[in-house]
């Protein structure tokens, strides 16, 4: 019998139970494996640009937390910096460091989170249960310092809302040492098991030259050895004191970057450890003073109201670089935010991750990069005139109300 | 020896001459002990010579595009505004933003891509292609990224004459 040269059409998505989020990837196979690779964005609209120039620059804050709820300190920190940038603020030290703090225990959590994800894709879900149940440790830490596990809404432009008091001095410590003593044994159970390496090894390659073309950003680049992180090249906060940093690389455990799904994996589980050491050098060289230049809201609207210039903000969130540019034409709110999430960079390069793989390696090369598809796809906007598709406020209110009635019925008469 | 951004500030006036029309270095402190000064470069070119700045810089080194392309609207024409960066990637606190404006006239809608010298800008060019209805000639894929199929072709979200009746706040 002889072999078939033809190949088939393969859609998954774009709402599949091997996804968290919805996104449509269309595959040509040849037999199991992929020889091409094309997608489909834009399954998660909310119009958050849009909305934005229609609120004041302090209701933006909130509003940009939303955009993800894993980098709901990543988008605020970048609106920010960009802010600050176009109107000339400069934060006070303290600020600086609390933001770091903040951010870093970010990353922790979603790196674990993704830990765990990762280990569910690969079937592995001893380990992601395990790493769900330390990520709690963290999340916990969290809620105290913030009051919430996600959306914390601690940042405000200028500065932070809330300090970091001396009784939590003490938590957070007991937190860092908590992942000081699982980390050894953490690293063991991701680098070193055999069933992670088969299926990771040479898994979703993505090379230097395709990271760097394609504008690759985040663990997904210095997996493929291309050392961009904006906590070094390009540092805010109080990173530029951190003069031990670098960026995370398979080099560090000795191994050359391969640009597969493993590497990405050996990246983050540095990077926890990196965190980690970054939230205790601020605890030990936090800066006393103020938190913020102007507490008063309708104040600093006001100042920023007299702004007109532009500034881009850039941050390193837990999925890389976060960049925002925001423009400031004498309104209350910006005049217009361009949002860039990392999974917009990161994407395209899916398409050559996938190119040779298997069928049943979509999972985890989809997840390799972190993906956040309502990061990515923070913008659309329909409006009268193309289907009906147009809901107020008022009408996805009452539609939300009459569903839980719904539920609420069924339920009751099960 | 003049730093880094000196000296591409030096090129560009040297090659462009006036079709350069704007230019400038922006420096901001960042750090607490170790203060650092942040700059970034803002380059504004006519449309005509966009494609050629970019050329320019890649000579430096590969450009990363950071962030879709932000607009600011005349009566008379779009600015299009591209946030790139070079010297990323080093690891020793080199990196660059250029920022490089492009001046698209509100008649002629229409920029020539950079996808053959950035290959990662193809989403955000198809962004502002289905956004601001500005047409990216040589594009390698002009199909919508998030807008769906049905929403009529005329109708560009992010212009300002598209702006929706909100509450105002931002206005």
């Amino acid at each position: 019998m002889s072999k078939s040269t033809s190949t088939f059409p393969l859609s998954i998505g774009p709402t599949h139970p091997a996804f968290k989020e919805p996104v449509k990837f269309s595959f040509e196979v040849d037999g199991e494996k992929i020889v091409r690779t094309d997608m489909d964005f834009g399954y998660t609209h909310r119009g958050i640009e849009h909305v934005a120039r229609e609120r004041n620059f302090i209701q933006v804050i909130y509003l940009l937390e939303r955009i993800c709820g894993i980098c709901s300190v990543s988008h605020p920190m970048a609106y920010c910096l960009a802010v600050e940038n176009a109107a000339g603020i400069e934060v006070p030290p303290r600020a600086k460091y609390v933001r770091t703090i903040i951010g870093e225990l970010e990353r922790l959590h979603s790196h674990l989170l993704w830990t765990g994800v990762a280990a569910h894709e690969i079937g592995f879900d001893t380990l992601f249960l395990h790493t769900w149940d330390i990520r709690e440790k963290v999340m916990d830490c969290l809620e105290l310092l913030t009051g919430n596990r996600v959306n914390y809404a601690m940042l405000t432009i200028g500065g932070v809302r809330r300090d970091i008091a001396p009784e939590h001095y003490g938590i957070l410590e007991e937190t860092l040492d908590y992942y000081r003593e699982l980390y050894n044994r953490t690293r063991e159970i991701l680098l070193e098991d055999l069933t992670v390496q088969m299926r990771c090894r040479d898994i979703g390659v993505l090379t230097y030259e395709d990271a760097v073309a394609l504008c690759a950003v985040g663990p997904t680049a210095r997996a493929s050895g291309l050392p961009k992180d904006v906590r070094i090249d390009y540092p805010c906060n109080a990173y530029p004191d951190i003069e031990w940093l670098r960026p995370a690389s398979p080099r560090d455990i000795g191994k050359e970057p391969r640009g597969d799904v493993f590497d990405r994996m050996i990246v983050r589980v540095l990077e926890m450890k990196q965190s980690v050491e970054i939230v205790g050098f601020c605890l030990d060289n936090m800066p006393d003073g103020e938190i913020v230049v102007e507490s008063k809201a309708i104040k600093l609207i006001n100042q920023l109201k007299k702004v007109k210039g532009d500034g881009l903000g850039r941050y390193e969130a837990p999925r890389g670089e976060v960049a925002h540019f925001d423009i400031l034409d004498e309104r209350e709110g910006p005049a217009q935010i361009k949002v860039k999430a990392p999974t917009y960079s990161n994407a395209a390069a899916w398409a050559v991750m996938f190119n040779g793989a298997e069928i049943a390696d979509i999972p985890i090369i989809a997840a390799s990069i972190d993906p956040c598809i309502a990061c990515a796809d923070r913008m659309t906007v329909i409006k009268n005139g193309c289907g009906g598709l147009s809901f107020t406020a008022e009408e996805l209110h009452r539609l939300s109300v009459e569903k839980q009635k719904r539920i609420k019925a069924t339920c009751g008469n099960s | 020896m003049l730093p880094l951004h000196d000296i591409l500030v030096e090129q560009f006036k040297s090659e462009f001459g006036e079709d350069l029309l704007h230019c400038e270095i922006r420096n901001r402190p960042e750090g607490v002990k170790r203060p650092r000064d942040q700059r970034s470069l803002w380059l504004t070119f006519h449309r005509r010579h966009f494609h050629m700045a970019v050329t320019f810089l890649s000579r430096f080194g590969a450009p990363h595009i950071s962030c879709p392309m932000a607009s600011r609207e005349y009566e008379d024409r779009i600015d299009l505004i591209y946030p790139f960066t070079i010297y990323g990637g080093t690891g020793n606190y080199m990196e660059l933003p250029v920022i490089i404006t492009a001046q698209v006239p509100r008649d002629d809608l229409r920029i020539r891509t950079v996808t053959d010298i950035v290959p990662g800008i193809l989403f955000m060019e198809r962004e502002t292609r289905e956004m601001l209805g500005i047409d990216i000639e040589d594009i390698p894929d002009e199909r919508r990224l998030f807008t769906p199929g049905n929403l009529p072709p005329e109708m560009k979200p992010m212009l300002e004459t598209y702006r929706g009746a909100g509450r105002g706040g931002g206005r």
